[in-house]
């Protein structure tokens, strides 16, 4: 069907647009949908959008725009193009190339490039709650005058066998589907009433984890524990994102005063998970920002930094705390002389930060932050990092410094290593170049010979350091294959020297490293069968 | 990959100047040097990327300079994160401030530095924080980059050459010199002043004590221009009289100082008061040296100039010599039996260039304490110190009862050597004196006549002589009675066929005719040769009464002595020499002749030693190959015919043997040649002086190949060794070289002497050896010419002889060690009797080359073959001379056989190569082969196949 209704070229041209368009771990996670073989229904609409149907932890439809790939949807709740679309695009892709080739491909490491979608959260809030066939329907209490407090009781009886439950089965998916189902609770309540309540339940949910994880595992955080807590973070995120928030704080004031409470007690945590101060931030930053609050909060965390009976960690956290109403404030660097401190805070601490600055459109201060995150921009994980320097790249463009982006790429090292490479490359700046290939110990296998060529007819002396620590390497490693590799280099050594019109600091070469190694027998050996004169 | 490596880098200052830099990563462990100095240095060109920088277990070690470059530009990787040590930066930043000096140029030479005898530098304008290393930092650097080959080493030569006072170091510098000064001299500060002060010393013409002193100005720009200073215009006020450029007298204060200076320097000037003194400009002799010998270079270094006299260096550079002047009447009386330790008069004479003094002479002069002297119109210089050295010597002479012959002899015939290399002789002059000998007339001619046999007076053939002698063989027996007639030892070592029989023959007539001597003459010869020379001495000598002390029923203990009473010449053999020692020893003989003699050349065999231990009057020896033997041997005979003249072995193994056997050193040659040259004579046939009329000699090679049935044997043996060499210790693998090479040799001859056959009848198509030796002696036989043939194995010649029998050649006589000499006599009897008839005759000799290589004389036969080879060309040579000698009458044919493709032919190869050097030092044996490496060996040994017999 798909053969005969699309092109090869079709595919590929889509291809193209997905990597660009698309992140490499959603693309991995489309593929695996895509193997799994959950893709039904694929068929072409309009000759322009591919739809199928999903099967993940429900159906979702996915709707693959092969003309502009940026404009495809899903009915999922990931905001952005989603492992639906992508397991989709595979779908098609395998009728006309090799799928396992082009997620190789994807997993290359790339150029990010911007595109406002980035900026948004991954998680929407559909009020239209997914419809729970399988599951029986909650049934609470709660109407949608119900007060913030009565959500919170419901909750606490709602969840009374929760912890039993997680630790019986997988505790990441009992929280989730506890989360997932007590939303159900506000399905037909106003769309604002709703949000909040989604908030709320998304709050307790992340107290009630970091709760567990305190209790039952010690206060060590397993990998799907901490997936789970960046997934409420997330959904948080985009609830508020997606929020009506001047109408939540016209209509709602009386729950909006009690999420404030809630907000401040959660000063209450211990600061050894990160988890609710990412809440906490995130609430004070989109959903409280009225200043009396902020005056009234900062003056509670002053108080607290110096009082001076406070405990160290006490005070540490407050001033974790207060640095955010500094950001909010616009005294950036206040806040971030506070946090750098804080080894413990890597990128994602700030990213959130950041995101809104672009979203904005506030690039100077993005731009600010990046210089002032450098270290951590490089050491950042790939995903991370990825993003980071596809705003910043924006951001730069903004400001009209396009031009200074590769030479800058150098202080997100190591993270920009491929880019950085790249530019230096295609600059011909080829002495960094090789000095970014040494500094970064890259096996000589691991560099192309077609760019090694190059340099090579551009200025060969400059692979002298190249070659000759690479001699010096095989050499070290005392056997006779590896003295007969560094012979073999250095005859292409002897060859550059010669074209160089430097035979006799070549001949030097060969008669100080002969007596350096002397005592190397199958060296010397291995020596004398290169023929080298000596 | 993506982790970048932080290094933290941290420095320390060595002792010895240098730097020592480590790092290590983030976890603290320690970096391995190599991949510190790739990182460090990745991009420094002259250390090839930090290859060859020096390291230790720690870190990388800089030199001075390098480490300046590297702490101010680190030519380090880009990409990585570097952070350092408080020491590490703090060298940073003096490296900085070093870097900034020297940019701006504001260093100096340290003249405390110099003072001490360094070389050093220091900075102008210290910066504030500038530690002390940095000063040795910074003088190390520009000291390092002074002492390298680049630009700036290039241009510290040329300032070298330009100020050479910069020289000057340490206790040469002058106390008096000022830093200021200093620099000026050196040329590193501009001197204004227009002039030079120099003072001259003119040398006293008629008083000893009338030396002058005069004081000049010089022109800078022109140094021609010379201005006296009258010595009365020597103080301030002389300014005014003194004829000097108007534009100079501004800086008389200059030359004021320079005189102040002087004076400071002059040590006679030091007692009187300063400045209240004038300067002295007359001075005592004593006075003159010391400004000669030492004032003059302080006052140099101290920036005067100074003219000293023309001769003043020739009389500095005079080396005293110390000569002996022989003075006794040596060789002009009748004396005889002088021998080399015969004690010499001599006189010693110190010798101070065209000077001479004697000791009492000298002693004279020392007493007058002059030390600066006009003799015979030349200027000499005395010191204490010489006359110290001169008494040593003498004291040293003195106590070792003076001079031998031998020592003088040595002196002349090998003088430098003597003195500065063998500081255990009794010639242990202080080494600053050189000691020569000087002849007197006599000994000068003794030792000319010695150099030169032509002059030794040629003494008339005996009457007694049966025969006529040819005029070198009267030369040599004259040279021999010449040097009986010093108690010199003799060496008639003249080529083979000569006639050295018939010359000591001839001595022996001499002497018995220059009055009857008390005790008979000795003869030890080789038991092959005792028949020869009593026939010999029968045919030319027969009034000489000869007494052979041989065979079991020779006269023993005290019959000894009756039984040579009227002898004149008593012969025995080698081997009795050692076994009748108590015998032989009884007499002091007349005069003792080796012939042979090369017989003793092991100089610690029992033989040897009993031989050298006989008394005799005078010794002879007599040998056809003297230089064929290793030096030792030659050390061996020359010690039995002039004990001690060559030294003691160990001595002269030290001092020559080693030395040319490892150098070939061609001097030392020389000089051995030189020092044994007076007791050789040696003359070859080719000598055009010899009219041999010696009828010619033809050699030619007859080249055979190998049977098929040789082939595989040779390659199997060859095999066979190397694969047993894999297991072989040293010592084993010797054995087993020599064996195989005998194998393949005597396989080369015959298949059947390594398969110890029964005898069959086709032997002649096994071997081709063996064919073309029959066909030849198939044509010698028919042209009734005669033959000797020799091989080196008794089972070949006993195969020759057993097939030649067989195809009719009879008698067919073989000669080997194993023939009684009975036996032997009547065999070459037998061969050279013209008369009898061929079967009684005999035509064809079979010889072993050892038994048979030398001291007969077989001349009846005029071709010789040699069936295999022998390492030696002389050997081979010497066995032919058998037949090539005096009394042969036809041209000699020599053939010489060798097996192609196989180690014989390798060996001839070798012998042609090595043909000229044996002729100087000649391996002999076959040991050599054992030392060789597989690879050699299997060059040496392979049997190359084109040569192989196809036939079958």
């Amino acid at each position: 069907m798909l053969q005969r209704e699309l092109t090869r070229e079709q595919a590929i041209q889509v291809g193209e647009q997905i990597l660009i368009a698309v992140e490499g771990h959603i693309i991995e996670r489309g593929y695996t949908y895509f193997s799994d073989g959950v893709v039904f229904n694929t068929r072409v609409e309009q000759g322009q959008y591919l739809t199928s149907d999903v099967q993940g932890s429900e159906v979702y439809h996915a709707r693959l725009d092969m003309e502009t790939v940026q404009n495809s949807t899903c009915t999922c709740p990931y905001s952005r193009i989603c492992k639906h679309i992508a397991a989709t695009f595979f779908q098609m892709y395998s009728v006309f190339e090799n799928p396992r080739t082009f997620l190789t491909r994807s997993q290359q490491p790339r150029r990010a490039t911007f595109s406002p979608h980035l900026l948004i959260p991954a998680y929407k809030y559909s009020h239209t709650a997914p419809a729970q066939q399988d599951t029986a329907s909650v049934s609470s209490p709660l109407t949608a005058n119900s007060s913030v407090k009565e959500w919170w009781a419901f909750f606490e009886s709602w969840t009374r066998n929760l912890f039993a439950a997680m630790e019986s089965y997988r505790a990441s998916s009992e929280l989730l589907s506890s989360y997932q189902n007590v939303l159900s609770v506000a399905a037909s309540w106003p769309k604002d009433r709703a949000q909040l309540f989604v908030i709320h339940a998304n709050l307790f949910h992340l107290m009630k984890l970091t709760q567990y994880v305190k209790t039952y595992r010690q206060s060590y955080w397993f990998l799907d524990l901490v997936q789970t807590a960046e997934r409420l973070l997330d959904q948080l995120e985009g609830t508020l994102y997606f929020a009506d928030i001047p109408a939540l704080l016209t209509h709602h004031q009386d729950a909006i005063v009690d999420t404030l409470q809630l907000t401040k007690q959660l000063k209450e945590n211990e600061a050894t998970s990160l988890y609710w101060i990412f809440a906490y931030q995130m609430l004070w930053w989109m959903l409280l920002k009225k200043p009396e609050w902020m005056q009234e909060e900062i003056l509670v965390l002053d108080q607290l930094i110096n009082n001076e009976d406070r405990a160290a960690a006490e005070k540490e956290k407050g001033l974790l705390l207060r640095a955010h109403f500094h950001v909010m404030e616009k005294e950036d660097e206040a806040a971030l002389q506070i946090w750098k401190r804080m080894s413990r805070l890597n990128l994602s601490f700030y990213l959130s930060y950041m995101k809104s600055f672009a979203r904005n459109g506030e690039w100077q201060r993005f731009l600010d932050w990046t210089a002032s995150l450098t270290s951590l921009i490089g050491q950042a994980e790939t995903q991370q990092y990825r993003l980071v320097i596809a705003i910043w790249q924006e951001a730069m463009q903004q400001v009209g410094r396009s031009a200074e982006c590769g030479a800058k790429l150098k202080q997100f090292l190591p993270s920009s290593y491929h880019e950085y490479a790249a530019y230096l490359y295609e600059e011909r700046q080829f002495q960094q170049w090789i000095d970014l290939q040494m500094s970064f110990q890259v096996p000589m296998a691991d560099i192309s010979v077609v760019q090694v060529k190059e340099i090579e007819e551009a200025d060969p002396t400059l692979l002298f350091p190249f070659y000759l620590r690479e001699v010096n390497r095989l050499i070290a490693e005392r056997n006779r294959t590896a003295y007969k590799e560094a012979i073999k280099l250095m005859k292409k050594v002897r060859t550059i020297y010669n074209r160089a019109n430097q035979d006799a600091r070549w001949e030097r070469y060969v008669e100080q490293l002969s007596a350096k190694h002397n005592r190397l027998r199958a060296f010397q050996e291995e020596l004398r069968r290169g023929n080298f004169n000596l | 990959m993506n982790t970048v490596t932080t290094f933290v880098l941290d420095g320390e200052l060595l002792a010895d100047g240098q730097f020592l830099i480590t790092g290590k990563d983030t976890q603290g462990a320690v970096v391995d040097p190599e991949e510190l100095a790739g990182t460090l240095f990745a991009w420094d060109e002259s250390s090839y990327y930090g290859t060859f920088l020096d390291k230790n277990e720690q870190g990388v070690l800089l030199s001075p300079a390098k480490a300046l470059s590297f702490f101010v530009s680190p030519q380090w990787l880009l990409h990585r994160t570097y952070s350092s040590s408080t020491p590490f930066e703090q060298f940073t930043h003096v490296a900085g401030m070093i870097r900034e000096t020297l940019a701006q140029g504001s260093i100096a030479p340290d003249f405390s530095s110099w003072k001490k005898g360094q070389i050093g530098w220091k900075v102008m304008q210290t910066p504030d924080d500038f530690p002390e290393y940095g000063h040795r930092w910074l003088s190390l650097v520009v000291e390092e980059s002074v002492q390298g080959t680049g630009e700036i080493g290039r241009k510290w030569e040329q300032l070298l050459t330009q100020y050479p006072a910069l020289y000057a170091m340490g206790a040469e510098l002058s106390p008096h010199l000022l830093e200021q000064e200093w620099l000026q001299s050196i040329g590193w500060l501009p001197d204004t002043t227009p002039f030079r002060t120099c003072l001259q010393i003119v040398e006293a013409e008629e008083h000893p004590n009338d030396w002058q002193l005069q004081v000049y100005l010089q022109n800078r720009e022109e140094p021609d221009q010379l201005f006296l200073i009258e010595p009365h215009q020597l103080t301030a006020e002389g300014v005014a009289t003194a004829r000097i450029p108007a534009d100079w007298r501004e800086h008389w204060n200059r030359f004021r100082t320079d005189l102040a200076k002087c004076k400071e320097i002059l040590p006679w000037q030091k007692d009187t008061q300063k400045n209240q003194s004038r300067f002295l400009t007359q001075l005592t002799n004593e006075q003159a040296w010391i400004f000669l010998t030492s004032s003059s270079l302080q006052l140099v270094q101290a920036g005067i100039h100074v003219f000293l006299p023309a001769w003043w260096e020739q009389v500095r550079r005079v080396k005293p010599k110390l000569k002996a002047k022989i003075t006794s009447s040596v060789g002009a009386s009748r004396q005889s039996f002088l021998g080399v330790s015969q004690l010499m008069d001599f006189e010693w004479k110190l010798a101070l260039g065209p000077v001479e003094l004697s000791e009492e002479e000298f002693e004279e002069l020392i007493k007058q304490k002059q030390r600066l002297l006009k003799i015979r119109g030349h200027w000499v210089q005395l010191t204490p110190d010489l006359f110290l050295q001169l008494q040593e010597a003498l004291k040293k002479n003195q106590a070792k009862n003076g001079m031998t012959l031998r020592d003088v002899m040595r002196m002349h015939l090998a003088p430098t050597v003597e003195v500065e290399e063998l500081p255990d002789d009794e010639f242990d002059f202080d080494t600053s004196l050189t000691v020569e000998v000087q002849l007197n007339q006599h000994l000068q001619e003794l030792l000319n006549q010695l150099q030169e046999t032509k002059r030794v007076p040629i003494m008339e053939q005996p009457s007694t002589f049966h025969g006529t002698l040819r005029n070198y063989q009267l030369e040599g027996s004259s040279w021999l009675f010449f040097l009986r007639r010093f108690g010199l030892g003799a060496c008639l070592a003249d080529d083979m066929g000569l006639g050295k029989t018939v010359q000591f023959i001839t001595y022996l007539l001499h002497v018995k005719q220059h009055g009857p001597a008390s005790t008979p003459s000795l003869l030890i010869c080789p038991t092959s040769v005792i028949g020869n020379w009593q026939k010999e001495l029968k045919r030319f000598a027969p009034s000489l009464q000869v007494m052979i002390h041989y065979g079991n029923d020779r006269q023993k203990k005290e019959a000894f002595l009756p039984a040579i009473k009227g002898a004149d010449l008593v012969i025995t053999s080698y081997a009795l020499s050692h076994l009748d020692e108590q015998e032989l020893g009884m007499v002091t003989w007349d005069t003792i002749c080796l012939d042979e003699a090369q017989n003793i050349k092991n100089a610690y065999t029992k033989q040897a030693s009993a031989v050298r231990d006989l008394k005799a009057w005078h010794r002879i020896a007599l040998t056809g190959t003297p230089i064929e033997n290793r030096l030792s041997e030659l050390w061996s005979i020359f010690d039995f015919l002039n004990p001690g003249y060559l030294g003691s072995l160990g001595e002269f193994t030290q001092r020559f043997v080693h030395p040319i056997e490892r150098d070939q050193d061609q001097q030392l040659i020389n000089q051995v040649q030189r020092l044994i040259q007076p007791f050789l004579l040696r003359r070859v046939k080719t000598d055009p002086n010899i009219q041999l009329d010696l009828p010619d000699k033809n050699e030619s090679k007859e080249y055979v190949p190998l049977t098929t049935e040789q082939g595989a044997l040779y390659e199997t043996a060859i095999q066979d060794m190397f694969d047993r060499m894999e297991k072989a210790s040293p010592m084993e693998r010797r054995g087993l070289i020599l064996t195989t090479l005998t194998r393949l040799k005597q396989l080369c001859d015959h298949p059947a002497l390594i398969l110890k056959e029964i005898s069959t009848t086709d032997e002649a198509s096994r071997s081709h050896k063996l064919e073309r030796l029959l066909e030849l002696v198939e044509d010698i036989r028919q042209k009734k010419e005669r033959c000797l043939i020799f091989t080196q194995y008794i089972e070949m010649g006993n195969l020759l002889q057993r097939v030649l029998t067989r195809e009719g050649y009879g008698p067919v006589y073989f000669l080997n060690g194993a023939t009684k000499k009975e036996k032997r006599d009547e065999m070459i009897t037998r061969f050279q009797d013209a008369t009898l008839p061929d079967h009684e005759r005999g035509a064809i000799f079979i010889l072993s080359l050892r038994a048979g290589g030398t001291g007969l004389n077989l001349t009846e036969a005029n071709h010789v073959i040699h069936v295999d080879r022998w390492w030696n060309p002389a050997v081979e040579n010497q066995a032919t001379d058998r037949a090539h000698r005096i009394g042969q009458q036809r041209n000699v044919h020599v053939y010489k056989f060798i097996s192609l493709g196989t180690i014989e032919e390798r060996i001839d190869e070798m012998m042609e190569r090595k043909l000229s050097l044996s002729q100087q030092i000649v391996g002999t044996g076959e040991s050599w082969i054992t030392e060789l490496s597989t690879e050699e060996l299997r060059d040496l040994f392979t049997l190359r196949h084109d040569w192989l017999d196809t036939k079958g």
